[in-house]
């Protein structure tokens, strides 16, 4: 099996074990700050992966992203603040829990399901990946186009409440990916006659202003609050600070099932984390002999959220490993971290790359076990001293560490002026309820869908038909519209109940 | 009504911004290859959609505003649930003084290094985010700005270029 080849290549890297640990370390400390995404953390830590073989710095930031998945629940359980958005549905239930005394069955808890989950998700990956490149290598520029335009009307369409803001955020995503020279005729395009913008904007850049700089600011607003507070974490139940051998196996059924919802909503670019989460919490409370417990304190109120959120770690590098399509943030700074290391993402990369991309499968399998133990056992010890460092002094930190990451990729100041813009930009998109997520994926794939456009019509002889003569790319660009119609129709149903309840409440 | 105006002037920003891309976008040289291969379709078709977007959320504000008892949830909904909060005159400020700290450490950088831009930058940074005791923003300064030299520039070797105003290549800290 290939995935053996994956390990036998992994212990062949002793760096890149090196740094599947230290990313579990990262992401897990990152996840748990109030805040601190693990795509901020993974968007500072990219121009350090500049230094790095491939393989290592590819495991480095994926174990970031699972990690700092997991490390969002500390947040959650201790703080009632969700250090990531796919946390938010393991407050319900963990931080009562922390209230009563039990944070550590909490934080346990959380770790089992997060590792059971995370599991699942990767396996999924491991044995479904290959065989979708092996049918997707067939794809011409006509499919690929269509495949881009589905993922930006599904990513408009299901992330954030407005549609009309997720297509604008999609097409500002395009806008600045298009300013520099066009790749075909090497005409200056959008440039205002600036020579600095005429290689574009560069992705680290603009990750670290959407991400950490308008993070910064938010956090400024807060800084009048009284910061986190760590409930006691103790109580006289002997029980209170362990999972026991009887919830565990309670919780294993509810385990595989949130994990199979989190590793299908993976699969479709732009829903993420934060709604598998939600889902599987609703789906096990609707599904449990008691639902009036949900909320009060129970293991399987921390159980299902968060093995549903670390299952969709897997399966979103699915549509990026086979079709080039990020379907999150973190896969879309993947990519990224790919191209600068020379390797085209796509189906063909399972014949050309086969043994890094087995070996990433491998560091993500390891990582997991690493943030496993990492967590089970250190847990209370991140939160207490994630609770000791008050904001005011962590940001300022994190501040000059965004400046010096975006200036060392191209060892140019601009690249400082363009993430505070764009920190700026971030901060105001996130407080009018645009999307930061669906302008950063769209910035990493509007090259590519232009590049297949005009492709597609240099190589037809019927302009703008030949979208209509590929089978596939008709189906995906279906796919798209039935996606787009669906929200429109799920959304008027909800404003005509809610208009019923307010006729019917007067 | 606060959101609702909130609407309205992000639909002005829309178009605003969508007019002005679409001017640069007709700006662009194109040869004769077709338009539809030409570097011009692409930007002036993303700047014509963004328009027409812009035109309709503006509409669908107005609409929303004319009609009474609609609050909320429209099929195109408007900015989120309307639940954030207002901000506060000291987090404008705050946030203000974090871009103008931000700028300042890119022309200090130019001027006089990677270390006495950050050590200004660092200092600054902890006084607008709160930190008053002198002795505290001096400690974290010092042993922050240090740590953050001998990791970024000593270890990981990124380039630290001369200032043009101080120059600190002669005691061999560039």
């Amino acid at each position: 099996m290939y995935i053996l080849n994956g390990f036998e290549y992994l212990f062949a890297h002793p760096t890149a074990l090196l740094f599947v640990f230290i990313g579990a370390i990262t992401g897990t400390v990152a996840g748990a700050i109030p805040g601190m995404t693990s795509a901020a953390a993974i968007a500072m830590l990219v121009p350090v992966t500049f230094y790095l073989d491939p393989l290592t710095a590819l495991a480095f930031l994926y174990v970031i992203g699972k990690s700092g998945r997991y490390g969002g629940s500390i947040a959650a359980i201790l703080f009632n603040t969700p250090g990531t958005a796919s946390s938010a549905a393991t407050m319900r239930d963990g931080y009562p829990m922390t209230q009563q005394g039990k944070a550590g069955k909490a934080l346990k808890t959380a770790t089992v399901a997060s590792v059971f989950g995370d599991t699942f998700g990767e396996l999924v990956l491991i044995f479904c990946a290959a065989i979708i490149a092996a049918f997707t290598s067939t794809f011409g520029p006509p499919e690929y186009f269509a495949i881009y335009m589905m993922a930006f009307v599904v990513i408009s369409s299901v992330i954030g409440k407005s549609i009309i803001k997720g297509l604008l955020s999609t097409l500002f995503g395009v806008m600045i990916s298009i300013i520099g020279l066009d790749p075909i005729a090497g005409i200056p395009r959008m440039t205002m006659g600036m020579y600095s913008l005429e290689s574009g904007f560069s992705l680290v850049p603009l990750l670290i202003g959407l991400f950490v700089i308008s993070e910064v600011m938010v956090q400024t607003e807060k800084l009048d609050d009284e910061g986190v507070h760590v409930a006691r974490m103790s109580s006289d139940d002997p029980d209170a600070g362990r999972l026991t051998w009887a919830e565990f196996k309670r919780c294993i059924p509810l385990m595989l099932r949130s994990s199979g919802m989190g590793a299908v909503i993976g699969l479709l670019p732009g829903l993420g984390s934060a709604v598998a989460c939600f889902a599987a919490y609703g789906e096990g409370k609707r599904r449990s002999k008691s639902p009036e417990k949900w909320g009060t304190g129970i293991v399987e109120g921390i159980a299902a959220p968060e093995s549903a959120n670390n299952a969709v770690s897997g399966p979103t590098m699915i549509p990026l490993l086979t079709l080039g399509v990020p379907g999150s943030t973190i896969a879309a700074i993947l990519i990224g971290v790919f191209l600068i290391h020379g390797i085209q993402v796509g189906p063909m990369i399972f014949e050309t790359h086969r043994d890094l991309v087995y070996g990433l499968f491998a560091a993500g399998l390891l990582g997991i076990a690493s943030y496993g133990v990492i967590g089970y056992f250190c847990g209370p010890l991140i939160g207490r001293a994630i609770a000791y460092v008050p904001p005011r002094l962590l940001y300022p930190f994190i501040f000059l560490i965004a400046a010096i990451s975006s200036y060392s990729p191209r060892q140019s100041l601009f690249d400082i002026g363009v993430a505070l813009v764009f920190g700026i930009i971030g901060y105001i998109m996130r407080r009018t309820s645009y999307s930061t997520a669906a302008f950063i994926i769209a910035f990493v794939l509007a090259r590519g869908a232009e590049n297949a456009f005009r492709q597609s019509l240099l190589l037809s002889d019927n302009g703008m038909g030949v979208f209509l003569e590929r089978p596939i790319a008709i189906a995906f660009m279906a796919i798209g519209l039935a996606v787009l119609v669906g929200r429109i129709v799920s959304d008027l149903r909800r404003k005509h109940r809610h208009a019923e309840a307010a006729s019917g409440n007067s | 009504m606060a959101r609702d105006k909130a609407e309205f002037l992000s639909a002005v920003v829309v178009v605003g911004v969508g007019s002005f891309s679409l001017y640069l976008a007709y700006s662009i040289r194109s040869f004769q290859e077709g338009i539809l291969l030409g570097p011009r379709l692409v930007p002036m078709a993303i700047a014509g959609l963004g328009i027409s977007l812009g035109v309709l959320q503006f509409t669908i504000a107005w609409v929303r505003r004319v009609a009474s008892g609609k609050a909320g949830d429209a099929t195109f909904s408007g900015a989120g649930d309307g639940k954030r909060p207002a901000l506060s005159k000291p987090a404008v400020l705050r946030m203000a003084a974090i871009i103008v700290i931000g700028f300042a450490f890119i022309w200090l950088f130019s001027a006089t290094g990677y270390l006495i831009a950050t050590a200004i930058a660092m200092a600054l940074l902890l006084v607008v985010f709160g930190t008053r005791n002198a002795g505290k923003v001096a400690m974290l300064t010092i042993g922050g700005t240090a740590v953050y030299y001998i990791i970024f520039i000593r270890l990981m070797g990124i380039y630290n270029p001369p200032g043009w105003l101080i120059n600190l290549e002669m005691l061999g800290l560039s």
